[in-house]
């Protein structure tokens, strides 16, 4: 049996397993030139979120005006009647901000009342003073008047940060009537409103 | 003699006939090759995931009480940032990393003077190396070209590996208030190479 091909099932002779080995290897050679040089790299990305509500701050909040004498002086017919050049151009100055597009600005004036004397003034007498009062602010004006309750018409006013001037005019009492004496107390309200819109409920 | 000589012959051919008792043996060498590319990859929870990551760090609001920028926003970046957990792998010895940190802005709202749209920052980014050590690598927002830098070493492996802090956040102007808006957005870019 000394050099009898003895073959089992399934085996391959040795011709065979040269054939194969050479594919073998040939398919492995021909991997191997064909595999590029790998390289693969990570990407990452972190988002950074924030938001920046709508508002409005006054940085300086209030001021004081004080127009003195507002009868005026004399002995001639006007003499203790109103002099409206005490009231008239006088203005103050606010600060603040707003920092949306959408921002308004409204006024509201409070008649000059006479706070000592609080009773219907007599005939010929008055002791209200009205007046109308304009706020300026980023070349916008709003404006309103003592004789009618409520704030006037809201104007836009947008993203602004600076002054907000507040002058009066158009001083006027009731009747012509002679100043009651006593202490009068007016008020000029400014309000600044942010547009609300954001993160709103759609209507 | 003939006789001798066919005895010696039959001693010959005895002699050679006899089976050779030397051992003879075999050895075989069988060489196993293989081959481990140059990658990096995201492992998330211990099992790759990709080679992307992402996360999101949330400030909120950003302007304090006077419509400035919060003095706190670095605080709270960071806080946000330390809870991003982001492992990336490396099979190479000298990765090489950018960092790319784009401002903080609004989305729709333009500003004015005396405001702000945008929030500038510096991202720092740390790498976390084996055995020990680590390589920070920072860019700021202002910049519009990304930092490069290699490691220097392999990247550490088994845990996170990369972490994000915030620095030297800004307004152009430190008085300038923010514009509103309801969605401001800046992005940190990080990216792993295996090699230059």
């Amino acid at each position: 049996m000394i050099g009898a091909a003895r073959r089992r099932p399934g085996k391959l002779n040795w011709s065979e397993q040269m054939m194969k080995r050479s594919m073998i290897l040939a398919v492995l050679a021909a991997s191997a030139t064909a595999t590029p040089a790998f390289s693969q790299s990570v990407d990452g990305t972190v988002d950074i979120t924030g938001s920046v509500a709508d508002r409005c701050l006054f940085t300086t909040p209030s001021a004081t005006l004080p127009l003195g004498e507002l009868a005026r002086s004399g002995t001639d017919t006007n003499a203790g009647r109103l002099d409206e050049s005490k009231v008239d151009g006088e203005s103050r100055t606010l600060v603040g901000w707003c920092n949306g597009t959408a921002a308004t600005m409204s006024v509201e004036a409070f008649a000059l009342t006479n706070s000592d004397f609080t009773s219907p003034a007599p005939n010929g007498f008055d002791r209200v003073i009205n007046f109308t009062a304009t706020a300026d602010a980023n070349s916008e004006s709003a404006t309103d008047t003592s004789v009618t309750a409520g704030a006037g018409s809201a104007v836009n006013v947008g993203l602004f940060t600076g002054n907000v001037v507040v002058t009066l005019s158009e001083s006027a009492t009731p009747g012509g009537g002679l100043l009651v004496a006593g202490d009068y107390d007016g008020q000029v309200v400014v309000t600044l409103t942010p547009n609300v819109s954001f993160n709103q409920p759609a209507a | 003699m003939k006789k001798f000589v066919f005895a010696a012959l039959a001693a010959s051919t005895a002699l050679i006939a006899v089976p050779a008792s030397a051992q003879q043996s075999v050895s075989g060498d069988i060489t196993i090759t293989g081959s481990v590319g140059e990658k990096c990859l995201v492992v998330t929870g211990g099992a790759p995931s990709g080679t992307s990551f992402s996360g999101t760090i949330a400030l909120g609001e950003l302007s304090d009480a006077t419509g400035k920028l919060r003095s706190d926003v670095e605080a709270t970046f960071d806080t946000a940032a330390a809870a991003l957990a982001i492992q990336v792998v490396c099979t190479t010895s000298n990765p090489q990393v950018s960092v790319d940190a784009n401002a903080i802005t609004a989305a729709t709202a333009t500003a004015v003077t005396g405001y702000d749209n945008s929030i500038d920052y510096q991202a720092n980014v740390t790498f976390s190396l084996a055995p020990s050590g680590s390589k920070l690598v920072s860019n700021d927002s202002a910049s519009a070209a990304a930092t490069t830098d290699a490691l220097g070493g392999r990247l550490a492996s088994g845990a996170t590996n990369i972490t994000i802090d915030g620095a030297n956040f800004r307004t152009g102007s430190a008085t300038d208030l923010l514009v509103a808006d309801p969605t401001y957005t800046g992005h940190i870019l990080i990216t792993v190479a295996p090699s230059a």
